[in-house]
């Protein structure tokens, strides 16, 4: 693994700020966020990743890993653990697919380190890059990005 | 030498070859900045609270929790099998959840606790029902994954996923045994389920 500074990030604003500089391409990105890591620390061990920051953001865990249902559909909270997404009452009972693909897609050490919407939104153990991020947002339009000056919709 | 060395358990020796290696570690952490939180590349110095007691350990920003665990605290039950989260051999837990200690840096564990199997019998020594369970069913035999084995299965029956053997199958699977120990394992973790709802 390369070296990197590692910041833990305080709140949202300072964590985007961080990772204003995530360029266009996933690999070659300067910073990268640990959200769980048990993806990101692996592709980093590999030298896939070589990021010159890694901006911790579990402290925001707390604020952002609600899961939601209601008329509109299921609003994941970016920090979601894809156990706690697995588990949840509502998504047993109207998102079963959602719900088994979850319990199937790893191991209970990997699910309880993984944020949960990646699985659910598409691919597992993916670390999203920006540019993707706005591709799945344009394909699944209730995808709400956080991090742009005023917040994208 | 020989005559020493007589009596000396695998562990003790162990230890003793830890003890010199932490040397020159520990005499770099007193020259360090207080903890880091906003770490540069380098070293940095971190608190680490395992079973239930404080580590000072002076790391590589890089460091993975499995490596201070066995090469700073002397705790070489957690094991390093493919250091890529595929084996499940060095599960530990980290609040009460079980997680990789490969894949998890050790800087981000700050202000958690983390439990190894060395901290999961009582004080006086008695095993936990997990650990009993295992030896009462053979649930090993080179032992390597074993303490991954524990870990996992202990957290398996708080997570409620061991009602069922298939239950079980599906959420162990993320510790691996190349001596294929799989139904001694299930049969283990039925019984400590027993015991564990009961206490």
């Amino acid at each position: 693994m390369r070296p990197f500074t590692y910041n833990r990030a305080v709140d949202l604003a300072q964590a985007a700020r961080l990772g204003q500089q995530t360029g266009q391409g996933q690999t070659d990105a300067p910073v990268q966020f640990l959200a769980g890591g048990t993806s990101l620390i692996d592709l980093m061990k590999l030298d896939v990743l070589t990021p010159e920051r890694v901006v911790d953001i579990t402290p925001l865990r707390a604020n952002h890993a609600t899961v939601q249902a209601g008329h509109d559909g299921l609003r994941l909270g970016a920090l979601a653990k894809m156990a706690a997404v697995a588990a949840h009452p509502a998504v047993l009972a109207d998102y079963p697919v959602i719900a088994q693909s979850l319990q199937l897609a790893a191991s209970a050490q990997l699910e309880h380190g993984d944020a949960g919407w990646q699985r659910a939104a598409a691919n597992p153990l993916h670390v999203f890059s920006r540019s993707e991020l706005v591709c799945l947002q344009q394909a699944q339009p209730g995808l709400r990005l956080r991090g742009d000056p005023g917040d994208q919709p | 030498m020989s005559e020493n060395n007589r009596g000396m358990s695998r562990r003790g020796l162990f230890g003793a070859a830890a003890g010199v290696a932490a040397l020159p570690i520990a005499v770099r952490a007193g020259a360090l900045p207080a903890p880091t939180l906003e770490g540069d590349a380098g070293l940095a110095e971190l608190v680490l609270n395992v079973n239930g007691r404080d580590h000072r350990v002076a790391l590589d920003v890089r460091t993975t929790l499995l490596d201070p665990l066995r090469e700073h605290m002397d705790l070489v039950g957690s094991k390093k099998g493919c250091d890529h989260g595929q084996c499940g051999a060095c599960t530990v837990h980290i609040d009460g959840q079980r997680v990789l200690s490969c894949l998890t840096l050790a800087v981000a564990v700050q202000g958690g606790q983390v439990k190894t199997i060395e901290g999961l019998a009582a004080p006086d020594g008695t095993l936990h029902p997990m650990q009993q369970a295992f030896i009462d069913h053979d649930g090993f035999q080179c032992g390597y994954c074993t303490p991954g084995q524990i870990m996992s299965a202990v957290a398996c029956v708080h997570e409620g996923h061991a009602t069922t053997d298939a239950d079980i199958r599906e959420y162990m699977s993320g510790n691996l045994c190349r001596c294929a120990a799989y139904p001694k394992i299930v049969t283990a973790i039925k019984q400590a389920r027993e015991q564990m709802e009961h206490a």
